[in-house]
């Protein structure tokens, strides 16, 4: 059982494009979980026309006062880094859950134990099936400050349910922020997808460093290979070690499938999957 | 018109260092705000106050009600205030008013009501 990560740094390459592809081809031989890590703005289902189900709301604590046992004190609004919680002297604290991100500061201060927990809703994780792949889909509630928390989440069901699968395939969010760290946590190997344009370059930079920092190896895919100047691409990787394992020209068919949520075949992935994947 | 005898503060985000600056169109960013006292239907002080918060990464309007609190605002006379803003001014007793222009007209608006 492996674990791929398609992640990439910039938006736009194509790693959800790249990730749906990889799942659909595969699944022909082999049982495949795709998991939507992309939590912000997960599209995977989209990509897939799967309809998604309902699994799982995930929760994260939130401070709740005992207004009896509360001295007005103003301590707890002093710990509170995210401006959550209001203490203005003699009034009781003043919380405001949506800037909430349950690092219990709080409740530590409190000199008389006030402070115990309750709970809010922060996101969703979704299950569907179609073409023999089996999408967990991770969804963060609007607003919401921890993105982080429901990639956890989903990383606690692909650690119960991996045994199942040949192949689970984590599709990350862009940058390399720590919703993407904690998606890149779970991986064996990681595809970053990239293009041959200086925003391409800078990007991918930026993730071959986290990548080397977390010490897990890339291999580079590089999108839309026929745009622009692949030598930059080329130059970066051999900095970084890295092996770039396929050119993926421009396709127009490509982009018309996509948008009318039709799974990508494309003989360029078939090719990565076999060399690289098996 | 104002009659009581009390002091009432007045809190007004603006863009400028006087009576003549412009409301601000913000409250949560505002540059300042300007404190005003007035008692008997009068302005008997003014003075312009940094808002602390303005840079902050997020829930800038809940810094600044906290900041307009502690400074002694009973009313806060601003052009739009944010979802968040508004649950607390509520629990804090604090009148929203909406309005705009300079800072001398909405407060003489305010001292006609």
């Amino acid at each position: 059982m492996k674990i791929i990560g398609i992640t990439g740094g910039k938006g736009g390459t194509g790693k959800s494009t790249m990730a749906t592809s990889l799942a659909y081809s595969l699944s022909k031989d082999f049982k495949v979980l795709l998991v939507d890590a992309d939590v912000d703005c997960p599209n995977d289902h989209l990509l897939l026309n799967i309809e998604r189900k309902l699994f799982k709301t995930v929760e994260q604590i939130i401070p709740k006062w005992d207004f009896d046992k509360c001295t007005k004190c103003g301590l707890c609004g002093t710990v509170c880094k995210t401006k959550a919680i209001i203490s203005i002297k003699g009034k009781n604290p003043i919380f405001t859950k949506e800037q909430c991100n349950g690092c219990g500061a709080c409740a530590l201060k409190c000199p008389v134990g006030a402070i115990s927990w309750s709970k809010k809703d922060i996101g969703y994780l979704y299950t569907g099936s179609k073409y023999g792949i089996d999408l967990l889909s991770g969804e963060l509630k609007a607003n919401e400050p921890v993105a982080e928390f429901v990639v956890n989440a989903l990383n606690e069901i692909i650690e119960k349910k991996k045994i199942e699968y040949d192949y689970v395939i984590i599709d990350t969010a862009a940058g390399i922020h720590c919703p993407v760290i904690v998606a890149l946590e779970m991986c064996d190997k990681i595809f970053a997808v990239t293009e041959p344009t200086p925003l391409g370059k800078h990007d991918l930079n930026l993730i071959l460093e986290l990548l080397k920092k977390m010490k897990i190896d890339v291999h580079i895919l590089l999108n839309r290979s026929d745009i622009g100047d692949k030598d930059d691409i080329y130059s970066l990787a051999r900095e970084f070690k890295s092996k770039i394992i396929a050119e993926i020209p421009y396709s127009k068919n490509l982009i018309l499938d996509y948008s009318a949520g039709k799974p990508i075949k494309n003989e360029y992935i078939i090719k990565i999957i076999k060399e690289y994947v098996q | 018109m104002n009659k009581t005898n009390e002091i009432v503060k007045i809190c007004v985000p603006c863009v400028g260092d006087n009576l003549e600056a412009e409301v601000d169109s913000r409250f949560g960013r505002a540059r300042g705000f300007m404190l005003v006292e007035v008692k008997d239907g009068e302005i008997i002080s003014f003075k312009l106050e940094k808002n602390i918060g303005a840079e902050q990464r997020g829930g800038a309007g809940v810094s600044a009600v906290e900041q307009i609190s502690e400074l002694g605002a009973n009313v806060l006379i601003a052009r739009e205030i944010g979802p968040k803003a508004q649950n607390i001014l509520e629990q804090l007793d604090i009148e929203f008013i909406n309005d705009y222009g300079t800072v001398k007209d909405v407060l003489s608006r305010y001292l006609r009501r």
